[in-house]
This record gives structure tokens, sequence and C-alpha cells, in this order.
């Protein structure tokens, strides 16, 4: 939103404002599917979204069929990897991701791991517990333990947390929202206090932080953005941000930022007769906030992460 | 000559025009009136309402979290300090409620940790998980301590639950906290039943901008953020607000109320402008009166100006029954004056033009000369003939309408024809020509001919007339007159030598008239002579009788002195001698006067002497000389003529003997066997400054016949009885030549005779 913002206040694409139509999904496959149904009969050029891989894989077909571009900010689903679709993404994919997740994990000297996964996402966090295993296993490690959840059901996270627990992990991997993360922060610190913890990066945001409080001190983390970025636009960014929304900007919304700069100025190099999808493929790498943004010809981008350690309730980079 | 007008419209159109601009200007002025007053205030209202509407929603709001505050701050008293762990969360459950205000209750540690916690009884089974759970990062809890008395906080994720959350907590005691977490859906729906019954469109936001409920149906909640609206900016810097502002395309009047326990804002808009209903059924009421009125204006229009129409429609159509000439009934009338008017108008104008066309046409047919009326633009035809064409050229009227001249054989050839147009164009009008009547017989005519053009049409007038006899007498006349002038030579010949012997006997009658004249006043002064010594012989020989008688007395008295004188006897003798001397001396002054008279008379009659005198010198003269004369005879004569005044300065004595010839002949004449009659003499002036002399008798009189030649010589009634025949001729010739003036008789028989003298004061200078 605040791109499309900033982008209409410097006068629009090529002079014509960009309009901004919204739809909830309400994390609801159902609901999914009508909202870009409606989007797809508003005759939208291209959407962004949705931000969980169970509701893109809902709405892909859809948008397929239609023709339309669909950037998802966040997903990084394995199935959406590869595939000449309508489909753009923003973040790296899960399997990339949970491979250097298990690097980072063997560095700071944890072998053995518990995993809690949200079922509710399956479609992502299944294909990063798979590749995080496999990726853990190949230089050493060991998932003890893997604890399905579905988040809806609202299960009590500290039978969660211990169920993990069996096993005596010296980390725990959490696959979950970030209110779930810091639900089950909170009962791990409570039943086993000072383990080592780590969450996806689904799970990075500020909510984390307020949430977790102290529970979540020392938790690793990967972000999409470096927030101690000292450049002169991220720091602009973020002052935008905030003057905007009162809050501090999530990952979600810089890959989102990130996603509508990228399309914005694929549609302003787009020349008539070509597709967005064309022009998104061929006009990259598009300038995002802290790095270029290139998609390849299957509408994937290979986008650098950042790993940080929730410290004194900050993220703070980990080198 | 008809102006070429710029374009001209039907009435009705002009009609309709009017209705329409009328209707138009009037609601423009009323509708824009009322716009222009009406619509602000109902903007006004509007904005007033939207602002109590967000008011009123807001204080619901701060009213439920109000009730809230009030449970939470009375179970933060009825807490006990020391109570065990399960007392408190059997406490915090039971201060739960079975509402659905409030989810979870939480007794918190100064340092974040959760000492208890009350929840519904479905989720009793996740306390052990709250237990002991840190909340110290939470900003609630941050905000709580810090200020050290009840705070809200925004909505958040509640990582107790992970639901939307609003979070209240206060201080208990000096260690503890109770933080409770208000589904977000409870408020959510308070707020919705809230702004449900209002007219406006409702936004809850929070302090983020982000839309928590709205009246639409949650379409903008969660896909909407409304921060950067000016309106939102504006209510959270405290500043005024905008007057209208912009969401989803529409326009709406804002009203912002703030919540401020959460810091939350309701935003709520009334449609704006032409969206606001009200002020749309304004616009649409005033804009329905117009295309309404305009509607049964233009409907209605038609109808009124085809009646109007149909007033002037009947006029106009009367008026053209008139042009062509028909004869119809009566003018139509209307309700409007106007047209009114113009019908008596043209009824007077059409009376006009049919008595000018009858007069005309009378004229026409009165004319005794023919004349015909032709259409130059079609052959020529006759358009009208009058009746003495029909009558000159023997033909109907009915047979010759419509045809040329050539058609009906008016013409004796084609040649002749234009041979006589061509001769009338180049002398400009009349020409002779021959022209073939209906029964067959030439006549000649003479005919003119004048164009007359007219606006649509170009006619010819003829006006012909036969001068077939009048030729034909013409001839016959000059003939004669050839004849005539031998003739009248022949016979002035004649009339010369005629003449030369009328002259000559002329001449000798002249000269006996002459010697009559003479002889006639010869004959006159031996009249006079005798008549003068016949007045003379009486007072002589009175006189002398008397004288006579004195020489008696005288030697009577003689005979007695020698006798004796006795006293009788002288004065006897005195007396006789007295007489006597009387007797004589009047006798002998009367014979002196005489011979003064006559001498006058005398002098006067035969030297035609000029002097002065007055008028009554020369008729007193006159009458004396004529006294012995008339004395013997039984007739007066009365004299009326001024001693002075009438001063002549002319002959007297061709007047008086003018004068005694009319006394005489009244006396011979006028009295002729009567026993009585009177002579009138007058003298005056007359109106010319003449002298006048008036001579009357009423004696027989002069006989009609006689009378125009009474003056003329030798004109008597008593020829051999002592008329001459003169008399009067000579008194005219004197009074005509001699004296310059004119004589007059006026007689009628058995009535009388006046004879009337005029002189002139000064009778003409002899040459």
């Amino acid at each position: 939103m605040l791109a499309i913002e900033q982008r209409n206040a410097a006068g629009g694409i090529l002079g014509r404002p960009i309009e901004l139509l919204v739809q909830d999904d309400g994390q609801n496959s159902v609901q999914a599917m009508e909202a870009v149904r409606a989007l797809v009969d508003a005759n939208v050029d291209v959407v962004v979204g949705p931000f969980t891989s169970a509701m893109t894989a809902a709405v892909l077909p859809q948008m397929n069929q239609a023709r339309v571009v669909i950037i998802s900010p966040t997903i990084a689903g394995e199935e959406f990897v590869g595939k000449d679709d309508y489909l753009f993404r923003i973040n790296a994919a899960a399997v990339t991701n949970a491979g250097n997740y298990a690097q980072m994990l063997k560095l700071r000297g944890v072998h053995k791991v518990g995993l809690v996964y949200d079922l509710d996402n399956r479609k992502f966090t299944e294909s990063w517990s798979k590749a995080f295993e496999a990726a853990f296993a190949s230089i050493g490690g060991r998932v003890v333990a893997a604890v399905p959840f579905e988040s809806n059901r609202e299960p009590a996270f500290g039978a969660l947390v211990a169920k993990a627990l069996v096993g005596k992990p010296d980390g725990l991997v959490f696959l979950a929202t970030p209110v779930d993360t810091a639900r089950l922060a909170q009962q791990s610190s409570k039943m086993a206090p000072g383990l080592a913890m780590a969450t996806s990066e689904w799970a990075a945001s500020e909510n984390l932080l307020e949430l977790g409080g102290p529970a979540v001190e020392g938790m690793l983390t990967l972000r999409v953005y470096n927030r101690d970025d000292p450049s002169e636009r991220t720091r602009l960014f973020l002052e935008a941000y905030q003057a905007r929304f009162s809050r501090a900007p999530g990952d979600s919304a810089v890959a989102a930022y990130d996603a509508a700069t990228a399309l914005m100025e694929a549609l302003v190099r787009k020349s008539s007769g070509e597709s967005l999808k064309e022009a998104l493929i061929r006009y990259g790498p598009f300038e995002g906030l802290q790095q270029p943004i290139l998609f390849d010809a299957n509408g994937d981008t290979n986008r650098t992460m950042y790993f940080t350690e929730i410290r004194a309730g900050r993220y703070a980079l980990v080198k | 000559m008809m102006n070429t007008l710029a374009r001209s419209w039907r009435l009705r159109s002009v009609l309709v025009g009017l209705v329409a601009a009328t209707i138009l200007l009037t609601f423009t002025l009323v509708g824009g009136t009322i716009l222009l007053v009406q619509i602000p205030n109902l903007k006004r209202e509007a904005r007033a309402d939207v602002a109590r509407e967000a008011a009123e929603v807001t204080a619901r709001v701060e009213t439920t979290l109000g009730t809230l505050e009030s449970r939470l701050e009375f179970l933060g008293q009825t807490l006990q300090t020391g109570a065990t762990m399960q007392q408190s969360n059997a406490m915090l459950d039971r201060a739960l409620g079975a509402g659905p205000a409030i989810r979870a209750i939480y007794l918190v540690s100064l340092k974040g940790k959760v000492l208890a916690a009350g929840l519904a009884a479905e989720q009793r089974g996740l306390r052990a998980d709250l237990l002991g759970s840190d909340v110290s990062a939470t900003r609630l809890f941050r905000e709580v301590v810090q200020r050290r008395r009840l705070v809200w906080g925004d909505k958040y994720l509640s990582a107790l639950s992970g639901a939307v959350t609003v979070g209240v907590a206060m201080p208990v005691d000096s260690d503890l906290v109770l933080m409770a977490e208000i589904p977000i859906s409870y408020l959510l729906s308070t707020v919705q039943l809230a702004i449900g019954g209002k007219n406006s469109s409702v936004w809850l936001v929070d302090r983020a901008g982000e839309v928590l409920v709205d009246t639409m149906g949650g379409r903008f909640v969660n896909t909407v953020n409304m921060l950067n609206l000016p309106v939102v900016q504006a209510a959270v810097a405290g500043r005024e607000l905008p007057r209208e502002f912009e969401m989803a395309g529409r326009s709406y009047y804002p009203g912002v109320s703030r919540s401020g326990k959460l810091d939350w804002y309701v935003v709520a808009g009334i449609p704006a402008g032409l969206e606001n209903s009200r002020i749309r059924a304004t616009v649409i009421y005033v804009a329905g009166g117009f295309v309404g009125s305009l509607l049964v204006g233009l409907l209605l229009a038609p109808l009124w100006s085809a009646r109007l129409t149909q007033a002037l429609t009947r006029i106009v159509g009367r008026a053209d029954q008139i042009t062509r000439g028909e004869v119809a009934g009566q003018w139509p009338r209307s309700l409007i004056t106007e047209f009114n008017q113009i019908s008596t108008d043209l009824e007077k104008m059409a009376t006009g033009l049919q008595e000018r066309e009858q007069k005309l046409q009378a004229v026409f047919n009165t004319a005794p000369v023919a004349m015909s009326l032709t259409d130059m633009d079609n052959h020529s035809v006759l358009i009208d003939v009058n009746e003495a064409w029909c009558r000159t050229f023997a033909r109907r009227r009915e047979e010759a309408l419509g045809r040329s001249g050539v058609e009906l054989g008016l013409w004796r050839s084609l040649e002749e024809r234009d041979a006589a147009v061509q001769r009338s164009v180049t002398t400009g009008g009349m020409v002779e020509t021959w022209a073939m009547r209906g029964d067959g017989v030439p006549i000649l005519c003479q005919a003119f001919r004048r164009e007359l053009r007219l606006e649509d049409a170009n006619l010819m007038i003829w006006a012909s007339v036969d001068i077939t006899a009048v030729r034909r007498t013409e001839d016959a006349l000059r003939d004669l007159n050839a004849d005539l002038e031998a003739r009248v030579a022949s016979r002035t010949r004649q009339l010369e030598k005629l003449n030369t012997e009328l002259s000559g006997a002329f001449e000798n009658l002249r000269m006996t008239q002459g010697e009559l004249v003479r002889s006639e006043k010869m004959a006159a002064l031996g009249s006079l002579v005798a008549g003068v010594s016949h007045e003379l012989n009486t007072p002589l020989g009175n006189g002398l009788m008397a004288v006579s008688a004195l020489a008696d007395a005288v030697r009577s008295f003689k005979g007695t002195m020698q006798s004796g004188l006795r006293r009788s006897d002288l004065e006897d003798f005195v007396l006789r001698v007295d007489q006597g001397a009387d007797i004589a001396v009047r006798n002998l002054q009367r014979a002196a006067d005489l011979v003064v008279s006559f001498k006058q008379v005398a002098v006067d009659q035969t030297s035609s002497q000029r002097r002065r005198f007055e008028l009554s010198e020369v008729v007193h003269e006159m009458v004396i000389s004529l006294g012995p004369t008339l004395r013997r005879t039984p007739y007066e004569v009365v004299l009326d003529v001024p001693k002075i005044g009438l001063l002549l300065d002319s002959y007297p004595g061709p007047l008086g003997q003018t004068l005694g010839n009319l006394i005489n002949n009244a006396v011979m004449h006028a009295f002729d066997g009567r026993q009585n009659g009177t002579i009138r003499i007058t003298g005056y002036r007359d109106v010319n400054g003449w002298i006048a002399l008036r001579v009357e008798d009423n004696g027989q009189g002069i006989p009609a016949a006689l009378l125009p030649r009474i003056f003329d010589p030798f004109v008597t009634t008593k020829m051999g009885r002592g008329g001459t025949g003169l008399g009067l001729h000579i008194a005219y010739n004197a009074v005509t030549t001699l004296l310059g003036g004119t004589l007059t008789v006026h007689s009628v028989q058995g009535q009388g005779t006046t004879f009337e003298l005029h002189l002139p004061e000064q009778a003409p200078l002899a040459v």
C-alpha cells in the first residue's frame, strides 16, 4: 500500500494512477477463492498476495486461468518453485531457507532439534521441515521430534512443547505464526528455559517480540530485510512506514513493498504487446529496498535473507 | 410591396418557447434560490448529524469500556493478597462472568509473570499454559507499570490466546497487575449495534488507521488503512476537519470522534453532495418540479396556442374569403380583445374595400365609354368588361370574359390587331382601328390603352369609343363645309351690296332724326312760349284789373272830394286802394317771377349752358313754369327734392327740358281720361354717388309690349292727338349723351310708371 501510495504521489505509472483493490482471504481457502474471483472480475492487472502458501495454492489455478500475474511477497513453499505459471515469488524458496537454517543451527551447536509445526499452513511447513530435516541430517544433525498442530483449534501449547522436548533436543524449531511462536516460546521458556530456539522466517515480525517478551530472547530467525541497514533508502522507508501506519514494518510488509516496486517498474518498462509476466521476467533486475529483484523464467527469485537473533527485545543481525 | 421579413415562427412555437422560457427562468431563479438557501442548510445539518452520531458511537464505546473498567476495578478491590493461586484462579474465573465481554483475566506480577488466570469454562484447559507466562514485553504491561493506573491497550494478538484482543490493565495493590483481555469481536459487535441504527456510514479505526468495524458489511475491515486520510490526520492532530472526505469513490461529510481510552477514532460520514439523500431529494424535487411544470407547460402550450390560433385562423380564413371575392358571413369573435380588434378592423377594411369595389364597379359600368381589362400575363384574356363595352361590341359579358380579343373575333384580322397595338405603343396611347361587333358589323374605334402594373398582375386597360358614326358625320361635314364656303362667299357679296344701301338709308334716317329733333325742340319751344304767354296773361290781366280798379277808386274819390268827404268815404277809399294795390302787387310780382323763370328756362333751354346748380333749382323752376298747364288739370305734383346737397355741374337746360317732358308725358298719357292722379318727383343721391331723380305717377302705366321701345323715336300712342313720339327720345338722348347719365323706366300696367334719372355730379365735358 505504501509503495503504491508513494508511486501515485510521484505521478503513477506512465502518468496513470494505480488503483488498489483489497480483499481479505481470512486464511480461509473458500474465502480466498472468492476474494480472488472478485479481483479478477474487477479486471485487476496484477494481484499482490496471498501471504501464505495454503491460500496461494487455493487461488493459483484461478489466477493461471485468468492469466493474471500474482506476486506473493512471502510464500516459499516448494511446490511453487520452478513452475512456469503466473505466480511470482519475492521470497527465497523455503527449501533454500530451511537449508540455511540447518547450517546456522549447526554452527550454533545445535545437533538435535525438536520441531513444532502448524498444519494449517502445511504447504509451507511440511516442505520446510522436510528440507530442513534433509539438510540437517546431511550435516550431522537430527530431528528428534516433529510435533504437528493445528493453530485454528487452539491447542494447548504447553502440551505441544512438552511433546517436542521428549527426546531431549538441544534446540527447538517452531514453524508457526508469530503469535503461536510466541506462545510456544512462552511455554518453552517455562519448561525448558534457556533452550535454543529458532523460528522460520514466517514468524519474523514485531508481534513476536511483543508477545514473546523475554521468552523469545535469543530466538534465531531469518528476515527478509536488514532492519539495521544504515542506507538512506532503508531509513526513509522505515520513516515513511512508521509515519503512515504508526508502527514498524514486518517482513511481509517489506517483501510486499519490494513486490510492488518490482511490478510497477515492470509495468513502466513493459512495451505494448508484451504481457506483464513477460515484462517481469525480461526487465529485471528491479531495484528492491535493499537488494535487486531478479525473476527467473519461472518467476522465482533468489533472495538474500538475513539471520537475526532476538536480543533485548530487538532483532539483531547475526553475522 | 411586402417586406421580406426575417423568418417568422408559428404562434404555437412562440407560445411553447415562451412557456418553456418562462418556466426555465422561473425555476432557475426560484429553484436556484431554494437550492442556494436550502442546500447549505442541509449540509450544515448533515455535518451536525454526523458529528453527533460519531459522538454517540464513541460514547457507547466509552460506556462499554467504562463498564468493563468498573468490573475490573471492582475485581481489583475484592482480590485478596495472599490468596492461593487456586483461590485467585477461581475468583478470576468468577469475575469473568458469563458474558462474552472478557475472555480472560490475568493476575500478573510486577515482573510480568502470570500468577493467576481466569478463563471461560471451555478454555480452562489452557490455564496451565498461561500460568507462568511472561508478558513483560507487551506494550500494555509496560504501560500499566509505567503509569501505575488503569490503561487500555490497542488491539493486538494475544500471546496467551492468539486472538485479536483489546487489553485493559490496572495495578492492584502495590505489586500486582490485573490484565483483562476483551475479545475485539465483543467490542466490535457493540460498536456494530451502536452504528447499525445510524444514518451515517461509520468506520471504527484504531490508532494506526486500520479499519475495525464498518457499516458496509465489513468491506473495509482489514483491507483499508485510513490513517493517511486528511480527515483522520486532522482528527489525530486535533485540527479542524476538512469539509468533505472521500472513501471508496464516494464523498462524505465527516464527523470524527475519539475514544480516549483506546485511542480509537469513530469516523462517521454522511453522503455529501448529491449522494446525500436529503440534498438529492431537494434537488430532485426542484428538478422534478421544473421538469414537471415544463412538461405540463409544453403539453398545455400547444393546446392553448391552438385555441388562440383558432380564433386567428378563422379571422385569416375570413380575410382569405374576402380576398377571393367570396361573400361570407360574420366576422369571427373570440375571447381576446386584440383579436376582436383585428376582426373589427378587418371587417371595416373589408367593408371599405367592398364599397370601393362596388363604387369602382359602378363607375366602370356606368362609364359611357367601352372599357375592358385584359391580363397581360395570360395571353391578353379579358378579365372584365363594362356594360358600355357590351353595348359597343354587341357581345355578352359572360362570353367575353376569359377569352382574348382575338378569340372573340374582336379584330377583323390579326395584322390589324398587331398594327393597332404597335401604333399604340409608338403614339403612346390613342389609336384608331377597326373592330368587329358581335353581330358582324365592323366599327371604327378610337382606343386608348393604358398599362397597369400591379403587385401580382400585369393588366391592360382599353377604353374604346365607337366613332363610326362620328367619323361619317365628320366626313359629311367636311364636304358640306367646302360647299358652304362657296355659298358664303356669294352671300357675302350680296350682303355687301345691301350694306351699302342700308348705310345710305341709315344716313338719311339720321338726318331726318336730327331734323325732327330740331323741330321738336322748336315745337317745345313754341309750346313753352305759348305756355309762358298764357301764364303771364293771367297775372298781368289781374294786375291790370286791379290797377284799373284803383284808377276807378281814385276817380270816384276825386268825385267824392268835390262833394264833401266823409270819414267813411276816406276809409272806403283807403280800403279799395289797399286792396287794389295788394292785388296788383301780387300779380305783378307773380308776373315778374314768371318772367324770371321763363328767362331762366329759355336761357337754359336754348343755349345749353353748363353751370353748377342744385337739382332742386331746376325742378322748382320747371314745375313753376308748367304751373299753369298743371293747374288746369285735376292732377297734382308732389315734390320731394332736398334743397341742397345734390349739387350738379351740368346743363340745367336739358335737364329741365327732360323733366318737363316726363311730366308732360305723365299728364298726357298716364292720366289720360282720369279724374285724378299724382306725380311724385323725388330727388336723392344713389348708391353710386350719382344724383338721382325719380318721376313716378300712379297712372295707367305703359303696356309691356311698348316698354322696351319707349325711348325709341316715333314711339307714341297718341299719334295725331298731340304726341310727336319724340319727347322721350329727346329726353333720353339729352340724359345719356349730354348729361352723361341714365334714364330708365319701370311700369306696371294699371298701376303706374316710374322714370328714373341717374346723373353724375359732373356732366361729361363737351368735345
